[in-house]
């Protein structure tokens, strides 16, 4: 319900937007004009661009079969249409089913900071394991461990006294 | 400036406004106007109206994040909003992040740095992520900019060093925040780190988290000391018993990550360790079972909490959360399992952003075999429900945990759910009905990601994606559909879709291309697997004026490598990069990226 009154408000206020812009374009002929002549400009600058791009040559990259060819001499337009023109009449002379390509599962990968993280806590953990792995030992630790939890607790609750 | 739609005689009436030079509104008033309208959709909307609203909201637009670095040119940027005071670029593939982009690929701060750096009169915060920025862009920044930055958030960055840093902290006299988590940073001493206690009194916020940075205790020390409005602080790593003088002269401070417990089970050494008392905000490295219970004193009034570096075992985690009801903020791995969830969502009832983020897949010694399935997200879903961000790696999933997130969870903003592909079996596939239930409950969702495996999710379930869609504007996607036509479908859905990462999906080029045009909110879109063609000329279908093509082939000798840690080189497959862009074809392609043109 929430979501509702934020969504109109957004919607409204753009059909607002879009009415008042009809309105000054019908009221005011020299902002008609100025735009016009804005677009013009607009639009003969990437045609413009594009004609440049058509005349001269330029990188010609071949994917073929899932590998890609960059010449990196400059190849004129009318070779890539040549080009093109072979590979579709050798096409068409043998046309192939493309063989199936069986996906390989992609691993999903890990973020970069946890991976370090992971890693260095593997090495603390076989020293961790390395201390445990004779039984008296960890029977030991596991003492010693408990001796300085209470401890912990103790000094806790009596920090904790403290602060109140 | 809500209401109806304005009636033609309203407007009629407003245009006849005396006053000003064209019988209009006057600018000054119109300008006041603008400053409250805060969605950049509504500016963009309100500055289509006419020439005169382009021109007010361009110069009183204050902030502009700049989605990917090769769409606008920072020239572009400047004539059009000349009084920027804030400003965000983001650069490289979200994959970076996982080690699927090259270093090398691009994304250079340089020409932002260069172009916009002093000719922005107003700037006084930059924000870059994933961007590639050195030592000399630093000086560049600080030289033009440097008496009046406030703000510098370098996210995630490569490129510099800790020289950069020393002159942004001797130059920038009003600097408050300070960001560099996760950068990769070469460390030529940790001088920087005393020049900002010496040369920046305001700083309030200071973030080297993950940076692997060496930190000394006394500067920090004396950092707490001279900057007495210091509230975050997050540090690479540096033993807690050095930070016990910090902690006390740091007396504001309420957010604090990165100390260590280097010496587990030396628990003498943490006796002293006294937090401040306004600390809401803590995440602690190599935290264990006996070093828990140091938050158990403050743990009621904590609102954030990030556990992603600890060596808590479940249990552990049951036994922290449980003594933590105010959390607003809870970031873990997989190892709290869905029993620490069922805590988490019987305790954290104001709860608004919970990250499961995927832990050791080999079950170490903390690590319990379970993992996150649908019982601690449905458990979540049902206790939990301010929440508007889930991001979680699970290891089982079904429907009914999708459909209870759409129910309950009405506020969720950002949904991330990744199947990890360590369990065969998984109960309940496809995840069609689920998927649908969740979009059409989570009506406020902006960003959804779904990361599965083949049969996760059929062309049915796309489709429903892609009709149920509604206002998301991020999708990323992997594993997903069965054919084409699911591709296609989902495409005819997707109306305010913006930027789409697909990965391992079974579509081909040609589909891919029509699916692209058939987006028409569609700025962005990364793909890695996918069908390539025996030509791959299928990809040109997409071609249209203002959109860049680029293509990273496959580079079959890395599969077989293992990288450092010895994770799989997921590097090997092809990636296509197509996005809109004003400003033209990028001139810096590496090698490794071929750029596509129609003949």
């Amino acid at each position: 319900m929430a979501a509702m009154p934020t969504d109109s408000i957004t919607r409204r206020f753009a059909v607002a937007c879009g009415v008042l812009s009809q309105h000054v374009r019908n009221g005011g002929a020299p902002f008609l004009t100025k735009h016009a002549q804005a677009g013009a400009g607009a639009g003969a600058g990437p045609a413009a661009a594009q004609e440049m791009i058509a005349g001269s040559p330029q990188q010609l990259t071949i994917l073929y079969g899932g590998r890609v060819v960059v010449l990196l001499d400059a190849c004129p337009p009318e070779k890539a249409a040549e080009l093109i023109r072979l590979a579709a009449a050798a096409a068409q002379q043998g046309p192939q089913p493309p063989p199936e390509q069986a996906l390989v599962d992609m691993p999903i990968a890990r973020k970069a900071s946890l991976r370090r993280f992971l890693a260095k806590r593997k090495d603390r953990s076989s020293f961790y394991e390395d201390d445990e792995t004779p039984e008296p030992k960890k029977g030991k630790m596991a003492a010693a461990s408990e001796e300085h939890s209470s401890s912990w607790l103790a000094l806790g609750s009596l920090c904790s006294m403290h602060g109140r | 400036m809500g209401g109806e739609a304005p009636e033609p005689r309203r407007l009629t009436r407003a245009l006849s406004i005396g006053g000003g030079d064209g019988g209009w509104v006057p600018e000054e008033m119109l300008q006041l106007v603008m400053g409250f309208v805060e969605d950049p959709r509504d500016r963009e909307a309100a500055s289509l109206v006419c020439h005169r609203w382009h021109r007010v909201d361009a110069l009183s637009r204050k902030h502009v994040t700049v989605p990917f670095c090769y769409a606008v040119s920072p020239a572009r940027l400047l004539a059009r909003f000349p009084r920027l005071e804030s400003l965000a670029v983001k650069g490289k593939p979200r994959a970076a992040m996982y080690g699927l982009i090259p270093d090398d690929w691009g994304a250079y701060a340089r020409p932002w740095i260069t172009e916009l750096a002093a000719p922005l009169e107003c700037l006084k915060a930059l924000h870059l992520r994933r961007m590639v920025v050195t030592d000399d862009d630093l000086a560049e920044l600080v030289r033009a900019r440097g008496h009046m930055l406030q703000e510098l958030k370098l996210d995630k960055c490569t490129g510099f060093s800790t020289h950069g840093l020393r002159l942004v902290a001797r130059s920038c006299r009003s600097l408050r925040t300070l960001f560099l988590e996760e950068c990769q940073i070469d460390d030529k001493g940790s001088e920087w780190i005393h020049d900002l206690a010496v040369c920046c009194p305001v700083l309030t916020t200071l973030n080297f988290h993950m940076t692997e940075l060496e930190v000394m205790p006394a500067d920090l020390k004396l950092l707490a000391k001279s900057c007495k409005s210091l509230i975050s602080l997050k540090i690479s790593d540096c033993d807690l018993s050095d930070l016990i003088e910090f902690f006390q002269f740091a007396t504001a401070l309420e957010e604090f990550a990165g100390g260590t417990f280097n010496e587990q089970g030396e628990l003498s050494k943490y006796v002293n360790v006294k937090f401040p008392s306004r600390l809401c905000s803590l995440g602690l490295t190599y935290m264990g079972t006996n070093e828990m219970p140091i938050m158990f004193p403050f743990s009621a009034i904590l609102k954030k909490l990030d556990l992603q570096y600890t060596f808590l075992t479940t249990e552990d985690h049951c036994q922290l959360i449980a003594k933590c009801p105010n959390l607003l903020v809870l970031a873990v791995r997989n190892v709290i399992g869905d029993r620490g969830l069922g805590v988490v969502a019987d305790t954290c009832k104001k709860l608004q952003r919970l990250r499961i983020e995927r832990g050791d897949d080999e079950g170490g010694v903390q690590e319990e075999q379970g993992g996150v399935s649908q019982v601690g997200l449905t458990a979540i879903a049902v206790g939990c429900r301010e929440l508007e961000y889930i991001a979680a790696y699970v290891s089982d999933i079904t429907n009914g945990a999708l459909e209870s997130i759409g129910t309950f969870c009405k506020k969720l903003y950002d949904f991330r759910l990744v199947l990890l592909d360590r369990e065969e079996r998984i109960t309940d596939l496809p995840l069609d009905n689920g998927v649908r239930a969740l979009l059409r409950g989570c009506t406020k969702l902006r960003r959804f990601a779904l990361y599965l495996r083949p049969g996760g999710l059929s062309d049915a379930g796309l489709g429903y994606i892609g009709q149920c869609s509604g206002n998301i504007q991020y999708m990323l996607l992997g594993n997903v559909g069965e054919t084409d036509d699911g591709l296609i479908s989902f495409a005819l859905g997707c109306v305010n879709l913006r930027k789409l990462e697909l990965r391992s999906c079974c579509f081909s080029e040609r589909a891919l291309a029509l699916a692209i045009l058939h987006m028409p909110s569609l700025r962005y879109v990364w793909v890695q697997g996918y069908k390539a063609s025996q030509t791959g000329r299928d990809l040109m279908l997409m071609a249209r004026p203002f959109w860049n093509i680029e293509f990273t082939p496959p580079n079959p000798k890395n599969g077989g490598w293992l990288m450092e840690d010895g994770e799989p080189c997921v590097d090997s497959h092809a990636q296509i990069l197509a996005y809109h862009s004003l400003a033209g074809k990028r001139l810096d392609c590496p090698q490794s990226v071929v750029p596509l043109y129609p003949a």
